[in-house]
């Protein structure tokens, strides 16, 4: 018997831009403590699918349940903020939003932005960039984080680091997670959910099952390659030096 | 001190603060197109308000709103590209603007003091409009001042956290119109433009909040429009480019001032 609460569900949502279609009747349905990742390739519809679920597009059929206790924490994708507004990162995460300046402060140490406060917000490297817009998040606390591709644009390191910390605030937070990836191999490993999108939901599912997946291998045949190399790769060597 | 030119002051400072203010939104929108062409919608505004004897700046304020929803209607069909639409209806608005002039005030109209402005012209009750208009932009701008900011910032954003964009975007170009309609008198037509952006784009060197931009912002505009104010009255020169030139000078000097991070 599940008693596990359900925080947002997308009910047989369909979307379609200028006649072409860009959701076809998705469900799904996003559980406290769950970490979902949600995988597919370009033009899949995922950055729609997120923008359905924050309620910035309405769905041609369809729609949105969210749990009344629901309090969302939110990270678009490849963010450039207005490069003509001069502002601070402090003042960017207290920009229409009352925190207590302890958390705020808190929340920063956390996420290893406490030493960019005062630097001016168009001044910030992608991955902090990336780790702001998660402090902001959090400063809303959170128990839904969306995340739209927060690794783009960064080095491998960047990213490693990232996901690092997304897992931790997960983990440490209680905070159900919906990620936007590309990164196969990061998905396999974090993950509690795959969800495969390519305008219809391919496979839904955990890491593992997902793998086998026939519809799944043919999507990302190109990267399957690539992931099993890693997947053997960490089975043959070990990596102290 | 005469009485008009202690108006024509009063009226000034009132114009400098909606406007310096203002004018940090339209420069980090990249509006100032936009405000352009509704200042060009003034001289209509001017000529309806004289005709249907409701006064200029009822006159103003509704052509300016009419003006800025069908700009918006034009640019929400994305047909033509903004720059397009803009530069169509500048130059609409002005020739309706001179051609209906011209039919309602005869033939001989003096085209002079509503294009370039007239300090001559301004009585108390302009002086009441300046500043209830000061009052309500001020309200405004206080009360929205951080959705404005976070939606200016970043639209999606701003979106995802429950701002309603379409609103505030309504909202913002009535102040627009509202900023219009006072500044007429003092620097004509043609020159409104240039008290909203060049403010802002000299505060733009020193501040390093939205906040400090915006009070240096209406500082550099009380000083260059005082003394642009002043030097046309010495020198018997035409308001509006006078003053322009003030805002001119002092824009070229806060060019020179070396910038701590150049980012």
């Amino acid at each position: 018997m599940s008693t596990t609460q359900t925080l947002i569900s997308a009910n047989n949502i369909s979307l379609s831009h200028h006649g072409k279609g860009v959701l076809d009747k998705v469900s799904f349905e996003l559980k406290k403590g769950e970490f979902i990742t949600l995988i597919g390739p370009n033009g899949a519809g995922k950055s729609s699918l997120i923008k359905v679920l924050l309620g910035l597009i309405k769905p041609d059929t369809g729609s949105i349940n969210r749990a009344k206790n629901i309090r969302l924490g939110y990270t678009p994708q490849a963010f450039s903020p207005n490069p003509f507004i001069p502002i601070s990162v402090i003042n960017f995460l207290n920009l229409n939003q009352k925190v207590n300046q302890d958390f705020v402060h808190e929340t920063s140490t956390l996420t290893g932005t406490e030493g960019l406060l005062n630097s001016p917000l168009k001044s910030l490297s992608g991955g902090e960039m990336q780790r702001v817009l998660l402090t902001r998040a959090l400063l809303k606390k959170p128990n839904v984080l969306i995340l739209d591709e927060p690794a783009q644009n960064l080095d491998v390191n960047g990213q490693m680091h990232l996901y690092q910390l997304i897992q931790d605030i997960h983990q440490q937070q209680g905070c159900a997670v919906l990620m936007v990836s590309h990164d196969l191999h990061r998905v396999m490993k974090e993950s509690t959910q795959v969800l495969c999108l390519y305008h219809h939901i391919c496979c839904i599912g955990q890491p593992e099952s997902i793998l086998k997946d026939a519809q799944f291998n043919d999507l990302f045949a190109d990267q399957m390659d690539d992931l099993m190399a890693t997947y053997e790769h960490h089975h043959n060597h070990c990596h102290e030096d | 001190m005469e009485d008009f030119i202690l108006r024509a002051i009063l009226a000034a400072v009132g114009i400098s603060i909606i406007a310096g203010s203002l004018g940090c939104f339209v420069i980090w929108k990249r509006m100032s197109y936009f405000s352009e062409s509704i200042s060009h919608s003034a001289l209509l505004g001017v000529s309806l308000g004289l005709a249907s004897g409701l006064g200029i700046h009822f006159g103003l304020v509704l052509v300016g709103a009419v003006f800025a929803l069908l700009i918006v209607i034009l640019q929400e069909r994305k047909f033509l590209s903004n720059d397009a639409i803009l530069g169509i209806f500048s130059h609409i608005a002005l020739s309706l603007g001179v051609v209906v002039l011209s039919l309602v005030d005869g033939a001989n109209t003096d085209y002079f003091g509503f294009l370039f402005g007239d300090i001559l012209s301004i009585t108390n009750t302009d002086i009441i409009w300046v500043y209830s208009v000061l009052i309500v932009i001020a309200l405004l701008l206080g009360f929205f001042w951080q959705r404005l900011l976070l939606l200016t910032l970043n639209e999606e954003l701003a979106k995802a956290e429950g701002i309603k964009h379409m609103a505030y975007q309504l909202l913002f170009m009535l102040m627009i119109a509202l900023a219009v309609s006072v500044s007429v008198q003092i620097v004509g037509v043609l020159l409104i433009t240039s008290l909203l952006i060049i403010p802002p784009a000299i505060a733009r060197v020193l501040a390093t909040t939205p906040g400090q931009m915006v009070f240096q912002s209406i500082v550099a505009s009380i000083i260059a429009v005082v003394s642009g104010l002043s030097a046309s009255m010495y020198y018997d020169l035409a308001t509006g480019p006078t003053i322009v030139i003030a805002l001119g000078i002092l824009f070229i000097l806060s060019q020179l001032v070396p910038r701590k991070s150049l980012s």
